[in-house]
């Protein structure tokens, strides 16, 4: 895995911690007040130094690798995918587990399960393509008496209160999220190994040892299912993709957002591409990504290897901000051209972090034949600077 | 009477000489207008202390609760004991915990806080933050503190006021106590509160988190309830959400939860409210008599103002109009003096409602303004409102000459037997009034006015013919002065019989209370001699003076079962539990003598055979459960238990003080089988024959092994301890009596000041006959005595009707306890005692000033 992703890996833990704190500040239903945000832009970050951290190669092992990692500070499960209806109505959706500790391991209990050294945060987004309606959620919780976790044994599960993804299978996952108002149930098949990014699986972010992360994929998850929205209820299948990260780390300075590219070919390729938003503009040394074969193996990208023309924006009528709204990608000394639009604009959640996610699809050659695709993009730093705040 | 109109008569009529007439009057006359003033300010400070008693209470109650609850509308909660936490996890994994918050609680103190009861509320903050937002929006609070609050054991959060008044900065650590253990707390952080009302409920409050909570209380696995927020518009909710429910939980509003607590409270509060009111019916019968005074004192003057062309409604005005500078100034005077008395009142009342009914961990709620004008309003209005006869008097005074007074005294005897006669009606619909089969309190005590009013109207009549009876004795003793003074009294009968009703009213309000509390003192000793059998008893430390329901270290238990020197170890479990009426206090015995050791109201059998049921699965009921309820013996109990609804068969009724809310009595097996539960809350001990309970204490102090703080006394002083609450209790009835006699006090003071003034001329031409200084002493101190003693004579019956309607009505129906009617005479001579010396003190004054006026000065003076 590259430098870049780490950065956005560990910008995101941060991230955590931050909703978490903020969290506790406001009910969901409050408006942010002044008081609340200094209290949430000034967190004190936790001490580092009794954390594991990600100090060279790592020998992975599966299901295991799959549970939590409680020695390092910051850990997520990452699951997104496009799914259609047999009449071809295209949904997107992200479901989210992030993990941050705020003690090193164990948790002094005197007894009481609730006791917890583990905050919970978990996004749970749907986006409707053909109503062009996107919804979304946050839910937040200790890592403890069973209200949230996630675990290896004796099947991988990882969930916060009703919302989880467990295995039920050889490389089968049952995933179900649930709000009020829609629904998600889907059965994931891994069809490919797990990935690991970067140098098997570890990618060391900066001169520093130890600041990296280690990085697994699922990238490529057939998904069936079903799907509700309100009293409707659809059967839906498509493809899902998921991300699995932990470390100890904090970022650089000279960064104010990220982009992150997570692709699905019909040719049976996929293809991770993430880009830092720089200050000063330039081109960040630490952008990186994956090529992932049909077969499973993988190729890394160095910032040097590939190029990511925007060529629309699309101002968001909640935050303001704008973004890019579509891409051209080239992988330079390959013949990989990619053009990558959202499946619709408005995919931005307005979380203690107002953000970008959204499914895209992506049309283009690969290695001189025409190509197809979709895939989900995130994109931080637009609506306000990450810069500072962490 | 349409002629009357004084509002408009006020405003557009009234000529500037007329306002010029009421004022000199009352300049005129500072002393009365003074008494007056004194007299209502009184009345109006005593209603207003109780009621800003009974305001703070109720206020420290709610925040207390609101502390606890927040924004809740429902909550999830045992039918006994506590929740398992697995339910709150399956609520959350379930997807129906959206809005659910878990919390434990528990009342903690701590030496550096102060000592007081404190809340320890132990919350989830990651789902707390629409319930109580104490860690919300706009409360400052140092984020650094996060972190330890969640992960470090023993860390609490505390208001920054009540941190700051101990002496406690973040990063310290200090003792707190719970039911007897001292656990040692880390202080993470402070709160400060966006708003004050906010900040009172925080400094009854240690936050911290639900684990810590869990740990510091050993509830561990086990939560108190589960907060709730349903929307309204959704009630189906809450009925899907019990459904899925296990056995022995419960669902229900919050509302219903904190109501029944109110409740308990409410019939306090009321009779509280009711003897306030005394103190200022008092205050009115000196208004009243006072305003009557200065109507017939200026009747030619009336009579000249009507034939000057001033119309009758002008003339009421008049009258009016004094009555609302005596009633604005005294209610004014009142609500400062109120709030004076309520610094003591506040205090007692909460302290009662502390040791009788909850622990508010919510202190100095400030003054509810609420409380001041309802003072100042009833104050001014019942001053006018007493005006109003007197004003009509006036206003009916027809112009040219006004009458002769002796014409309005042949009418006041007419009018004596009339008020008589009304009296009697008065009393006789008021005991009508008991007769209505009802729990409400507000008949019972509008029949008790109505017949002290009766008895105060039959006092003239009373009074008549005391004097008259008097007449030779005197006459006998003093000689002509001796016959002179009732015959004075008799003659001004329409000022002197109110005067002595309002005197005899106050005694007869001292008389009544101090029956009914001898009565009650008297019922409890023989009660705790019956039912105290034990020589020793064991509990562990309890806010409350009620029956403690804090579980004893049951590594005591395994000590005294095997302790030398016992006979016998009966163990109690006391707790509450749910039953479709509501919460109960439950007992669960041992005692195999229990039958023996109640005095029974009724019964199904003879003590053995009542504790033979009670083993099969009977219960018995405290009296004030069962009138609660309505249910005697032969009747059954429905009580929810963790398997569902059962009926209890009730073997028994027994007389039992310990709450007004009531308890029942079940056979300890039946309550383990039934409940599960096997905590023991109090422990009797029965020594073997010879040994020195003392001695026994002492060896168990010291002997006991186990790490909570216990409270081990022998009988004797487990008795003082609760006639000590008893006293408490009372404390502030007695001093509600000795306002109200203060009242009464300036009212006879006022009234006889009137009364002599007046007689100036005929004292002046008594002086010029040759009465000398000491006769003129002699002569007003033997009217003055007369009325005292007379209205100290007439409060005694009405003294007695009071206590037994105090008794068998309102103490019966407020708090169903019957109690033993115990006639002490003390209360009697006190009551005359009071009655005389208030009189005598009260003729001091216009004696002096009499006996040392020139006849020519007095004669001239009109």
């Amino acid at each position: 895995m590259s430098k870049t992703r780490f950065r956005v890996a560990a910008a995101v833990a941060v991230l955590v911690v931050l909703i978490a704190v903020g969290w506790l500040f406001f009910s969901p239903d409050k408006p942010v007040d002044q008081a609340g945000m200094s209290m949430v832009l000034a967190p004190a970050i936790p001490v580092e130094g009794q954390f594991a951290r990600a100090e060279g190669l790592r020998e992975f092992s599966f299901p295991l690798d799959h549970g939590q990692h409680p020695e390092f500070q910051t850990e997520w499960w990452y699951y997104t995918g496009n799914l259609q209806t047999v009449e071809g109505r295209r949904f997107g959706y992200e479901l989210t587990f992030f993990r941050r500790a705020l003690t090193p391991p164990p948790a002094l209990s005197n007894g009481s399960v609730w006791r917890a050294n583990q905050v919970y945060l978990a996004h749970f987004a749907l986006s409707d393509i053909e109503t062009q309606a996107f919804r979304y959620q946050e839910l937040l919780s200790r890592g403890a008496a069973g209200l949230a976790g996630a675990q290896s044994e004796p099947a991988f599960e990882v969930w916060l209160e009703d919302w989880s993804v467990r295995q039920i299978g050889n490389n089968r996952y049952a995933l179900s999220a649930n709000t009020e108002d829609y629904e998600l149930k889907l059965d994931l098949t891994d069809l490919k190994v797990p990935v690991l990014q970067g140098n098997r699986g570890y990618s060391q972010k900066g001169p520093e040892a130890g600041n990296a992360s280690y990085y697994i994929s699922q990238s490529r998850l057939e998904t069936s299912g079903e799907l509700r929205i309100g009293e409707n209820v659809w059967d839906v299948s498509g493809l899902s993709w998921m991300d699995h990260e932990f470390s100890t780390s904090a970022l650089s300075a000279g960064q104010v957002g990220w982009n992150w590219f997570a692709i699905q070919l019909d040719n049976g390729s996929e293809l991770m591409l993430f880009t830092l938003q720089r200050e000063d503009g330039e081109l960040d040394p630490f952008n990186g990504g994956t090529i992932i074969e049909p077969d499973g193996a993988t190729r890394m990208l160095s910032s040097a290897d590939f190029q990511v023309e925007i060529r629309e924006t699309w101002r968001s009528p909640h935050s303001g901000a704008e973004y890019p709204s579509e891409w051209v990608i080239t992988i330079l000394n390959e013949e990989i051209r990619l053009s990558i639009k959202p499946l619709m604009p408005d995919q931005e959640l307005n979380t203690f972090i107002t953000y970008w996610e959204g499914a895209v699809e992506v049309q283009g050659e690969w290695n001189g034949v025409p190509v197809n695709g979709f895939g989900y993009v995130e994109l931080t730093g637009y609506a306000e600077s990450m810069q500072g705040k962490f | 009477m349409k002629r009357i109109a004084p509002g408009r008569a006020i405003k557009t009529q009234y000529p500037r000489i007329l306002v010029r007439l009421g004022w000199q009057y009352v300049v005129h006359h500072a002393w009365q207008s003074f008494l007056m003033v004194l007299g209502i300010a009184l009345g109006v400070a005593v209603m207003v202390s109780i009621d800003l008693a009974n305001a703070s209470a109720s206020r420290a109650f709610m925040l207390s609760a609101e502390a606890v609850t927040g924004k809740a509308t429902h909550q999830i909660a045992p039918i006994s004991g506590m929740l398992d936490e697995s339910i709150y996890t399956n609520l959350r994994i379930s997807g129906n915990g959206e809005l659910a918050a878990p919390v434990v609680t528990g009342l903690v103190s701590s030496e550096v806080l102060g000592g007081a009861p404190l809340q320890l509320l132990g919350i989830d903050p990651f789902a707390d933050s629409p319930f109580r937002g104490y860690l919300g929006s706009g409360n400052k609070f140092d984020t650094g503190a996060l972190t330890p609050f969640l992960t470090r054991p023993g860390a609490v959060l505390l208001s920054a006021e009540l941190a700051g008044r101990s002496g406690l900065t973040p990063g310290e650590s200090f003792a707190l106590n719970f039911e007897g253990r001292t656990r040692e707390v880390y202080l993470a952080g402070t709160l400060a509160a966006a708003d004050a009302l906010t900040r009172r409920s925080l400094n009854g409050v240690v936050l911290a988190d639900i684990a810590t909570a869990q740990e510091l209380t050993g509830k561990i696995g086990r939560i108190d309830r589960i907060d709730l927020i349903l929307p309204e518009d959704e009630p189906d909710r809450a009925a899907a959400l019990q459904a899925d429910l296990p056995a022995g939980v419960r669902l229900e509003t919050v509302e219903s939860r904190n109501g029944s607590i109110e409740q308990m409270t409410a019939a306090f509060q009321l009779n509280l409210t009711a003897l306030s009111m005394l103190a200022l019916v008092v205050g009115l019968f000196l208004i009243y008599n006072t305003m009557t005074f200065s109507v017939v004192r200026r009747r030619s003057l009336f009579g000249t103002l009507r034939s000057l062309g001033v119309t009758r409604s002008e003339v009421f005005a008049l009258v009016i109009g004094e009555a609302l500078i005596v009633g604005v100034a005294g209610s004014l005077l009142g609500l400062g003096l109120g709030i004076l008395l309520g610094r003591n009142t506040v205090g007692m009342v909460s302290q009662t409602v502390n040791d009788l009914y909850f622990t508010t961990t919510v202190r100095g709620v400030g003054i509810p303004v609420s409380s001041l004008v309802k003072g100042g309003v009833i104050g001014v209005f019942a001053t006018l409102a007493t005006a109003v006869p007197p004003a009509v008097e006036a206003a009916l005074v027809e112009p040219r000459a006004a009458q002769l007074r002796s014409g309005l005294e042949k009418k006041t005897r007419l009018i004596t037997w009339l008020m008589g006669l009304s009296g009697l009606l008065l009393a006789g619909s008021g005991v009508l009034l008991f007769q209505i089969p009802t729990k409400n309190n507000v008949p019972g005590l509008v029949g008790t006015v109505l017949v002290v009013i009766g008895f105060a109207m039959l006092s003239a009549v009373g009074m008549r013919g005391l004097l008259m009876a008097v007449t030779p004795l005197t006459g006998r003793l003093f000689g002509s002065l001796g016959r002179m003074a009732p015959r004075n009294l008799v003659s001004t009968l329409s000022r002197t019989a109110v005067a002595v009703a309002a005197l005899m009213v106050a005694v007869a309000v001292t008389i009544g209370v101090s029956l009914m509390i001898g009565s009650f003192r008297h019922t409890v000793t023989v009660w705790l001699e019956q039912t105290l059998q034990g020589d020793v008893y064991i509990s562990a430390p309890s806010f409350t003076a009620n029956t403690s329901t804090i579980s004893i270290d049951p590594q005591v238990m395994e000590q005294v079962a095997v302790w030398p020197g016992l006979a016998r170890a009966d163990w109690l479990r006391s707790t509450v539990i749910e039953s479709p009426e509501g919460q109960v206090r439950i007992s669960a015995t041992t005692n195999p003598d229990v039958g023996k050791e109640r005095l029974f109201k009724a019964s199904s059998g003879n003590p053995d055979e009542i504790t033979q049921a009670l083993r099969e699965g009977s219960v018995l009921l405290s009296e004030p459960l069962a009138n609660r309820l309505g249910l005697t013996i032969g009747d059954t109990l429905l009580l929810y238990t963790p398997t569902g609804e059962k009926a209890f068969p009730v073997a028994g009724v027994f007389y039992d003080y310990a709450s007004s809310e009531g308890s029942l009595l079940i056979w300890m097996e039946q309550f383990r089988q039934i409940w599960g539960d096997t905590a023991v809350t109090s422990i009797g001990l029965r020594l073997l024959p010879g040994s020195d309970p003392d001695q026994v204490v002492r060896e168990l102090q010291s002997g006991l092994q186990t790490d909570q703080q216990l409270i081990i006394r022998p009988n004797r002083s487990l008795r003082q301890d609760v006639m000590e609450v008893f006293d408490r209790t009372f404390a502030i009835t007695a001093a509600l009596q000795i306002l109200a006699t203060i009242v009464a006090f300036i009212g006879v003071l006022s009234t006889l000041l009137l009364l002599q003034l007046e007689k100036q001329r005929e004292i002046g031409v008594l002086r010029a006959l040759g009465l000398t200084g000491k006769q003129l002493w002699l002569l007003v101190m033997l009217e003055t005595g007369l009325m005292g003693l007379t209205a100290g004579i007439l409060a005694a019956p009405t003294g007695v009707a009071l206590s037994l309607i105090l008794i068998y009505v309102i103490n019966l129906r407020s708090f169903g306890w019957t109690l033993q009617f115990d006639m002490n005479p003390g209360a009697f001579a006190m009551g005359l005692l009071i009655a005389v010396s208030a009189a005598l003190l009260a003729g001091v004054v216009p004696a002096w000033r009499l006996s040392r006026m020139e006849a020519a000065e007095a004669i001239r003076y009109e």
